[in-house]
Order: structure tokens, then C-alpha cells, then sequence
């Protein structure tokens, strides 16, 4: 008779974005160290979107089958990823039994001002009514993240506060890109690349001080409602999300330049890591450039320009700050991930494994 | 200003902008909508009400955006949000009942994306300012405007139905049993228009409308107790109308099968849901406890919750400032001729205004501004129907914006006129006015059964000037506010004779002539009176002792080939009286000013009446003087038997024979003076 997996994995393989992307590298990162079994939770929050390309590509790579219907969800280790795909549903649908359930936080729970993200008690509500788990996790993916996961448990209900614990360490992104050399003369060629969607985007005006005419190029990949709200620049070249492929995109930029709505922020930037992976200098603000050290610029909109002045005419700082950003990376490096994973949690689990 | 937006373009959530902006706007807050997020399809009645509200944005100092959502936030107004760039300063209030928490917080989220600002939510549920069905994107609100109206003796019951409920057996009999109810006034409101059967009751009931075409804090002041029917959720207009009623101590009685009303919060009576027992429940039931249930209703929390100065407080509005030119103005009394086919309802309204003892003041067409002003009368331009206008009644919206910004509560509104405009019934209907309408009592046979009728029921009084010749009056009526009075005629004054306007003419024309006729035909859709005219002008073209003159008003369109005789001129003037009296004969229509005017003057004249769908009985008129000997009627098409009349009337004396008639002819007493003294009357209510 099989033993039983260590991992199992609950997870919505519809996300467009991050999360997805996320998934699909960590499992390529643990497959050598274990084999997960892979749940589809297919929620009410995709009801009739297909399935994430990169995730569908890495099951095959992988030969790793999504496993669907409500069958329970039992192993060791439960790892659901970004429980938001909960927020439009009540109830799993299916029971989890393991040891420790950890529940990966991709999205920040407070948005700036300290105003609740989304429904979280109802997400974390249905987990826990649905699990039998002696440890339940809440794991951060970034140090911002996992700011907003205390601040909101701190005043959350005490129940919830009993139940759910923060993880030790940050489950993060692996980045694991090929690392592209810096142009050695970078010149005026701006762009951002995101899914669409209005959190995405900052004010006009922000984006014309990230967008100007001056510049050689700005090109925008995931414009899809700016095209269809009509806010076009002649200076600007918008792009529909996926229009372009994401290499081709950072062939044509030497700064890519990440700014977001007020009222939201990334919990980690994937794309800002996939920039410095490419060669680029990444301009963001300050508190999300702050979950790569010093890899990401943190900056305002109005700064810009005159970052991005200094490094056309600096190349060699350019180059340098590149580099430093590409050996930044190595903290998120798969190797890196197994080592978070066979230390995660309790001292209970650490022994078993 | 307060910009409204919501979370769709639907027809839906623009009612219920116009709603919510129409409430604020009464409660003095500066409520607007943005041009450029109306929906594709808009009603007719929604254009007037929009006009109103509606707004260019690009110059606008917002203070609030108020967006009507239920969580549904679609990328249209997202962008439109984000695209107005707003200053930091402005506050962006998404006001809603959500289903659960997630909705809130996704409302949340996705309109301070679009506007950079995290937003004030008014979450309705939470706040107990729900509307009376679930599902309206309104907020149940409570203003006040409706409280203030005057008091009637009579409560007044309206009944919204739908108009599958025309072709239930009993209705009619039902509703008009209630219509002729000897304690209440009833109007009928139809739920979903004019549909399948509900035409058939039409000119049965006295009051019935089209619920689409009634502002709702209007609609709400006309009414003391609703009793609603159908199975259909009441839509956004029909619960800001019950709402109001609720809010003003008003009984609302939920008569639908389902109990769509009873069955939620509010303190909805629950009544029969068969028509005809609505008439013993109200006898047996309401009426008798009237005045305790609404001290109840005034003394419920569901209204304590809803008023429109805590919505204000949650919202964060700054609290209005009244206008003061509204309240403060004393009142007046204001008429509106229709322009017709020629000038005789202005005519008609200067004579009656001139014997008025209040101020007076008037708002008419163009045609009869010269008129007006000639006897000294203010007068506020309205705009002609062109159909160089997109749309039919466009003239008639910018007309009603007119009269919103003219009329003010406690002033008098005395319409004179065939068809009542869509500018008209609205104006009396969104002011606390006193209103008469001075309609025709001769109508052509038929004829007075037709829509005309639709909205008498909103006038205050109604006085008929009556004709001179008794078989053309009807008997009187029933309605207590119907008047009839004496002719509305100028009497021939001193001051009238000019016994040089004949030398006067000479001078002017420079033509030599002994004997003068007029014309007064009249012109216009009704009847192209240009063969005549011509016809006329070949007669006395051969007559070397005729001058000829053609009496149009100023404006008018003249056929160019009037201007090619030497015995015939053309002139305009808004004194024809004056220039038919210096003649030897008038050959004239017979409209009831010129017609009333040729009779008591005593001036010898030939009747060509004009007659079309919608205008009088001009036949009947002429035909009833030349009976009497008192003149000479001829049918447009008779250009022969026209020619016989003239050469008997110039050449063989029978002018000469129509002034001894005339001159011997008992006429009525005029009615001006008495019409002046109703509308006074009326106007000091």
C-alpha cells in the first residue's frame, strides 16, 4: 500500500497572475525533494475561466494529474495558496486533514490605510470549518505582506486569533529566471508590464510623470482598460495583457517603472523580479521596493525622470546596480525555497520530515 | 456640487440617479449628473426630468461623488471615474445595500482604484435606510418637501396598477366606483404606461397617468394614501414615490398577492388584493382610523432612520444654503397662451389680465411677445416648436426649464390653450401652484373626448369663456371647479375710435381708395389660406375704389405673390381691431377672439372658418351669425359663392343691411371682468 504524500496542494489554477506563476515555480522548485498532490478548488471566484497556462504547462512537465471533484484533501502538509479564491463562497467543499495546513498569503489583507483587503475572516472561516490540522499557518510572501497579515490579525476576532498563527518564515516567490547581462548603454526606454485591472495602475497624472513624451519608449503590456477607457497618450504604446510575450517585452525596455493605485499595493512585485532577472532597472515605490533591499529603486512618480537621467548617463551605475539587484535574487532561488521548506513550522513536523 | 454616478448605465440605476439627484435638489444640496454617463436609451419623460440635473462636468467644483451600487462597479464607470481626476479634496461616497461583506469591501477597493482616494462607503443595510423592496438601487430616503404642501379636504387616493389589470373583469367597474367615491379623490397611476387595456380607461377615469411621467417628490405631494397592486417589484420612481408618502405620515397598503411591501420593514398596511374590495377596506378600515395611523407612521423608527438630513450626515454633505430669491418673492399669477393657429389665446389672456388685481406677469411664444408687450405686460420668452429640433418636444423641455426657474410655490399658473404640454402638466405638478386653465367651450363633434382631457384633473379651476350665441354652449356640468362666463371680448371704448385711420392709411399706402376691406384669415398648419387670399386680391384688383389690406400678425409667413397687387397690401399688426374697424367690410375667420370681436363691434363681415382636427368649431360659429343676419358665412372652398357675397355686400348695399342687423343684435354681457375675478379668487387661496 502507497504511503500517503508529505504534500498536498489546494489550489485555484485559474488565478491570471502571480499566484499562478508562483505555484507553478515552486512546484517545479520541490518536485526533487517530494511529490505533491495537486487539488483543484475551483471556487466560485473563476467560475468559467480556464485554467493558468503556466500551470497547465508545469502539471505536464511535472506528469503531476489535478486532481477535481470534492475528495478530501489529507497529507502531512496542506498548502493552500492565497486564500482569497474564497471570498465568494462559504464553504471548501471538501474536508482537509494534516498535520499543518498552510494557508500562503498572496495578497495583502490591508491595503494602505489600514482598510481590509477583501472578506479574510469568511476565506479563513471556510478553511478552518472545513480542516482537521494541528497547526494552522498563516505564511506571508514578502515582509510587507506579512506586515498587513499581523496588523490584521492583531484586530481580527479572537477566535480567528486562536486558530491561525503567522508563519516563522516568509513562504516567498522563487525566482529562478536566467539572469540577462545589463545593456551596457541603456537608453530611454520605458515600461511596465501587469495584468490589467485599476489597482494596477496609478493616477493619470502619475502615469504621464512615468510615461512622458520625452522619452524614447513607453510601452505599456496589460493596458487593456486604459485602451477600453480611452486614456491614450500619442507618446504611449498599450498593449493588451499577453498581447506580447513577457521576453520580447523586456527586450525593448532598459527601466522598468512600477507604480500601483494609492489604494493598493503588490505583496511581493513578481514582475519587479522578473525586471532585475532581465537586466533592468526597476523603479517602484518605497514601501514596495522595500521587499527587495535595495534591488528595486524606491521612488516618487516626479523622481523618474531624473533617476532615469542619471543612469542614461551613467551606464556604469546602471550596470552596477543591475548586477547588485541580479545577487539580490539569489534569496528567492529554489534551493533557497527547499531550505525554508524543510525548516517550516513546528519542531514536530521538522522531525518527522 | 454633488455629482450622482452608479455602478451601471442601466436604465435602472439612472431612475435612480434621477431620484436620488431630484431628493437632494429638494432638500436645497447641489445634486448634478454628468452628460457624458447617461445611458444609451433615454425616455421622454426621463429627458425633462434630466434636464434638469443633467450637467457639463469639465468646469464643475465637486464637493461629493454619490455612486448608487450594490457592488456592481462595471468598467465604465470605473473609467469614468478615474478620468475625472478628481481633487484630492473631493469625497468619493459609494452608497449601496451589499449582500455580504465581500461585496462591500470589493466595492470598496475598486472605486478607490479608479479614484486614488479610499472612499466613504454608506453601506444602506447597515444604516437602516433601505429601500422598501429589496433589489432598488435608491436609497429609501425621506425628504421633506413633501410635508410642506398645502392641505385638501379630500384625501387623496392613488392607486398604482398595473396594466395587465385592466383585463381582469371588475376593474373598470371597481375604479370607477372609487373615482365617483364621495370621500376621496382618486387618480390612477399605471405601473408599466399606457399597455394592452389600459387605454379603455382613459376617458372613464378623471385621473390617470403614466407613472414614467411623474417627478416622484411631485407625484408623492399630490398624494394622501397609495394602495399599490401587481405582483412586479415596485421600480425605482414607485418606491421614491411611497417612500415619500411614508416618510410623510401617508398610508401605503400593499395590495399585491405576494405581499411584496407588507413583507418587509416598512409600516405598509396590508389591504385586499382584489380592486373591488378596496372601496369597504378603505370605508371600513382606513378612513375611520386615518388620523391614528398617521401619527403612527410620523412616530416610526423606519422613518426616523430615512430622513434625508442623516443620509447627509453619513454622506458627509455640507449642509445646504437655501436660495433665498425662492422663498422670498411674493407670489404672482402668471399666464401661458398657446400660440395656436393665430394670437387669440394671448389676445384672450391680455383682456383678462388687464382686469386682474394682483401682479401679473406672463410667459409666452414669440408670435405673442409684441402683442403682450403692446399691453404692458412682462413676459418670459418661451421657445417654438421647430422642426429643426432633434426631437419633437425639444422646444417643449427648454420650456419646462423655463417654467421651473419662473414659478415659484404659492404663485397662480393660468394656462389658456387646446392641448396641455408635457412643460405644462409637470410645472403645475413639481410647484405648490394654484392653477386655472381658460379652455374653449365650442368643440367640434367628437372632439371633446380626445386626450385633451388627460390632465384637466390638475387644474385648480377651469373657466370657460362662453360664446355669444347660446346653441353653441354646452349645459353646464357637474365639476365643481368648471366656470363658465360671459364672452372674453374687447368692448368697443372711446378711446378705441380713430376716426383718422382711414386718412392714416392713405398716407401711408399713398393709394386713393373709398371703400376699405380687411382680411383676417389667419394662416399656419391649420389652413393654408393663400388660394383664398389670392382669390380675394384678383377680386379687388378690379375694383379701383377698394384698398384691400391683409391683416397678418408680426412673424407670419406670407405667400410671397401677396406682395405683387396694386389694390391689395399686406400688414402686420397686433392691433387688427383697430384697422377692421375703419373698414367697409371684414372678411375674417371664425376664431373666437376675431369672431367675438366682429360681433361686438358691430362690423359688417364675411366668416371663412378654418376648421381642422384640433381646433374648434369655427363652421358651427360662423354659421350660427349668419342665421341671424348678423353676417355672412362661407366655406373655404366656395371661392364662386365668396365672389357672390362680396358683390352683394359692396354693390348691392348688404353691408348697409348687416350694420342695421348688427347695430339692433342683443349680445351677452362679457365674461372678462368675472374671469379676472375667478383666477383672483383662486389665486388667494
Amino acid at each position: 500500500m502507497a504511503q500517503p504524500p508529505r504534500i498536498a496542494y489546494l489550489i485555484e489554477p485559474r488565478f491570471p497572475g502571480g499566484t499562478s506563476s508562483a505555484v507553478a515555480a515552486e512546484l517545479r522548485a520541490i518536485e526533487p525533494m517530494v511529490r505533491p498532490v495537486i487539488h483543484d478548488a475551483a471556487s466560485a471566484m473563476f467560475p468559467k475561466r480556464a485554467l493558468a497556462q503556466v500551470l497547465t504547462d508545469t502539471l505536464a512537465d511535472l506528469r503531476l494529474p489535478l486532481l477535481d471533484g470534492d475528495r478530501p484533501v489529507s497529507a502531512e502538509m496542506v498548502v493552500v495558496h492565497n486564500p482569497a479564491f474564497l471570498k465568494f463562497q462559504s464553504d471548501l467543499g471538501r474536508p482537509i486533514y494534516c498535520r499543518d495546513l498552510v494557508v500562503v498569503t498572496h495578497e495583502n489583507f490591508l491595503r494602505p490605510g489600514n482598510v481590509e483587503a477583501f472578506d479574510i475572516g469568511k476565506c479563513l472561516g471556510a478553511l478552518d470549518r472545513a480542516s482537521l490540522s494541528l497547526n494552522k499557518w498563516l505564511a506571508p510572501v514578502s515582509p510587507s505582506n506579512r506586515e498587513t497579515v499581523a496588523e490584521w490579525l492583531a484586530i481580527a476576532e479572537p477566535k480567528i486569533r486562536q486558530r491561525w498563527r503567522l508563519a516563522p518564515s516568509d513562504w516567498f516567490n522563487i525566482i529562478d529566471h536566467p539572469r540577462a547581462r545589463p545593456r551596457p548603454q541603456p537608453r530611454d526606454r520605458r515600461g511596465r508590464l501587469s495584468r490589467p485591472g485599476w489597482e494596477k495602475f496609478p493616477a493619470p497624472a502619475d502615469l504621464d510623470l512615468c510615461f512622458p513624451a520625452t522619452a524614447e519608449t513607453n510601452l505599456i503590456l496589460g493596458a487593456d482598460h486604459l485602451l477600453k477607457a480611452d486614456i491614450v497618450r500619442p507618446h504611449w504604446r498599450l498593449l493588451p495583457f499577453g498581447m506580447l510575450p513577457v521576453a520580447s517585452f523586456f527586450e525593448e525596455i532598459d527601466f522598468l517603472v512600477h507604480f500601483t493605485a494609492p489604494g493598493w499595493r503588490e505583496s511581493f512585485g513578481r514582475v519587479l523580479a522578473e525586471g532585475i532577472a532581465s537586466g533592468k532597472v526597476v523603479l517602484s515605490d518605497p514601501e514596495t521596493a522595500a521587499n527587495f533591499g535595495g534591488a528595486v529603486i524606491g521612488c516618487q512618480p516626479a523622481q523618474v525622470d531624473a533617476l532615469i537621467g542619471h543612469y542614461i548617463a551613467e551606464p556604469a551605475a546602471y550596470r552596477d546596480h543591475v548586477l547588485r539587484a541580479q545577487a539580490h535574487l539569489d534569496r528567492y532561488a529554489p534551493t533557497a525555497f527547499r531550505q525554508m521548506l524543510e525548516t517550516f513550522g513546528s519542531p514536530a513536523r521538522r522531525m518527522a520530515a | 456640487m454633488i455629482l450622482i454616478d452608479a455602478g451601471d448605465r442601466s436604465a435602472a440605476a439612472f431612475e435612480a440617479r434621477l431620484a436620488l439627484a431630484g431628493l437632494l435638489r429638494a432638500e436645497g444640496y447641489d445634486a448634478v449628473i454628468d452628460e457624458a454617463t447617461l445611458p444609451d436609451e433615454l425616455g421622454r419623460h426621463q429627458k425633462y426630468e434630466a434636464a434638469a440635473l443633467v450637467v457639463a462636468t469639465e468646469d464643475l467644483v465637486l464637493s461629493h461623488v454619490l455612486v448608487l451600487t450594490d457592488g456592481t462597479l462595471s468598467d465604465i464607470t470605473l473609467a469614468t471615474l478615474h478620468d475625472y481626476r478628481l481633487d484630492p479634496s473631493v469625497r468619493v461616497v459609494p452608497v449601496g445595500c451589499f449582500a455580504d461583506r465581500q461585496t462591500e469591501l470589493g466595492a470598496r477597493a475598486r472605486v478607490a482604484y479608479a479614484t486614488g482616494r479610499e472612499p466613504d462607503l454608506v453601506d444602506l443595510g447597515q444604516c437602516s435606510m433601505t429601500a422598501l423592496v429589496p433589489g432598488a438601487i435608491c436609497p429609501g430616503l425621506i425628504g421633506t418637501a413633501v410635508q410642506g404642501r398645502r392641505a385638501v379636504t379630500r384625501p387623496r387616493l392613488a392607486i398604482f396598477l398595473p396594466g395587465a389589470a385592466m383585463s381582469m373583469p371588475g376593474t373598470a367597474a371597481a375604479l370607477q366606483a372609487l373615482d365617483y367615491h364621495p370621500k376621496l379623490d382618486l387618480q390612477v397611476i399605471l405601473t408599466d404606461g399606457w399597455s394592452g387595456e389600459a387605454r379603455t380607461l382613459q376617458p372613464v377615469l378623471r385621473n390617470i397617468s403614466d407613472l414614467s411621467e411623474l417627478p416622484p417628490i411631485a407625484a408623492a405631494s399630490t398624494i394622501d394614501l397609495a394602495v399599490s397592486f401587481g405582483d412586479a417589484p415596485p421600480d425605482e420612481r414607485q418606491q421614491v414615490i411611497l417612500t415619500q408618502l411614508l416618510g410623510a405620515g401617508r398610508p401605503v397598503i400593499d395590495a399585491t398577492a405576494s405581499e411584496l411591501l407588507a413583507s418587509q420593514d416598512a409600516p405598509v398596511l396590508r389591504g385586499p388584493t382584489d380592486l373591488g374590495a378596496l372601496g369597504p377596506y378603505l370605508d371600513g378600515t382606513l378612513l375611520p382610523n386615518l388620523a391614528q395611523i398617521e401619527t403612527t407612521l410620523r412616530a416610526s423608527p423606519w422613518r426616523a432612520s430615512r430622513t434625508a438630513e442623516r443620509f447627509a450626515e453619513l454622506a458627509g454633505l455640507t449642509p445646504p444654503k437655501r436660495r433665498a430669491e425662492v422663498t422670498t418673492r411674493r407670489p404672482r399669477t402668471h399666464f401661458l397662451p398657446t400660440n395656436g393657429v393665430g394670437l387669440g389665446h394671448a389676445q384672450r389672456c391680455a383682456l383678462i389680465a388687464s382686469e386682474m388685481k394682483g401682479k401679473v406677469a406672463f410667459a409666452a411664444f414669440p408670435s405673442c411677445l409684441p402683442l403682450i408687450h403692446a399691453r404692458g405686460f412682462e413676459a418670459t420668452a418661451l421657445v417654438q416648436k421647430s422642426p429643426d429640433h432633434l426631437e419633437p418636444f425639444a422646444n417643449d423641455i427648454v420650456n419646462h426649464r423655463r417654467l421651473q426657474r419662473l414659478l415659484a410655490d404659492g404663485d397662480t399658473f393660468v394656462f389658456d390653450g387646446g392641448f396641455i404640454f408635457d412643460s405644462i402638466a409637470r410645472a403645475i405638478r413639481e410647484k405648490d401652484l394654484r392653477s386655472v386653465w381658460i379652455r374653449r367651450g365650442l368643440w367640434q363633434a367628437g372632439a371633446s373626448s380626445s386626450a385633451t382631457f388627460d390632465r384637466e384633473h390638475l387644474f385648480d379651476r377651469i373657466i370657460i369663456p362662453s360664446e355669444a350665441f347660446t346653441e353653441l354652449n354646452r349645459p353646464p356640468g357637474w365639476d365643481q371647479r368648471t366656470r363658465t362666463v360671459g364672452p372674453v371680448v374687447h368692448l368697443p371704448q372711446n378711446d378705441d375710435a380713430q376716426p383718422d385711420m382711414r386718412d392714416r392709411l392713405l398716407e401711408r399706402i399713398g393709394l386713393p381708395f373709398e371703400r376699405l376691406v380687411v382680411s383676417m384669415l389667419g394662416a399656419g398648419a391649420a389652413a393654408d389660406r393663400s388660394a383664398q387670399l389670392q382669390f380675394l386680391c384678383s377680386l379687388f384688383e378690379r375694383r379701383s375704389d377698394i384698398l384691400h389690406l391683409v391683416i397678418v400678425w408680426p412673424g407670419a409667413v406670407v405667400p410671397p405673390g401677396l406682395y405683387g397687387w396694386t389694390r391689395s397690401r399686406v400688414a402686420r399688426t397686433t392691433d387688427a381691431l383697430s384697422v377692421a374697424r375703419a373698414a367697409d367690410l371684414v372678411i375674417s375667420a371664425a376664431g373666437y377672439n376675431s369672431f367675438h370681436e366682429v360681433l361686438y363691434h358691430r362690423l359688417p363681415s364675411i366668416f371663412i372658418p378654418q376648421m381642422a382636427e384640433f381646433m374648434d368649431n369655427q363652421t358651427a360659429r360662423a354659421r350660427a351669425a349668419a342665421e341671424r343676419g348678423l353676417a355672412r358665412a362661407v366655406e373655404a372652398k366656395d371661392l364662386l359663392r365668396l365672389e357672390q357675397e362680396i358683390n352683394e355686400l359692396l354693390d348691392l348695399d348688404g353691408v348697409a343691411t348687416l350694420r342695421t342687423a348688427l347695430g339692433g343684435a342683443e349680445l351677452p354681457l362679457p365674461g372678462t371682468n368675472e374671469a379676472a375675478a375667478l383666477i383672483d379668487e383662486v389665486a388667494e387661496r
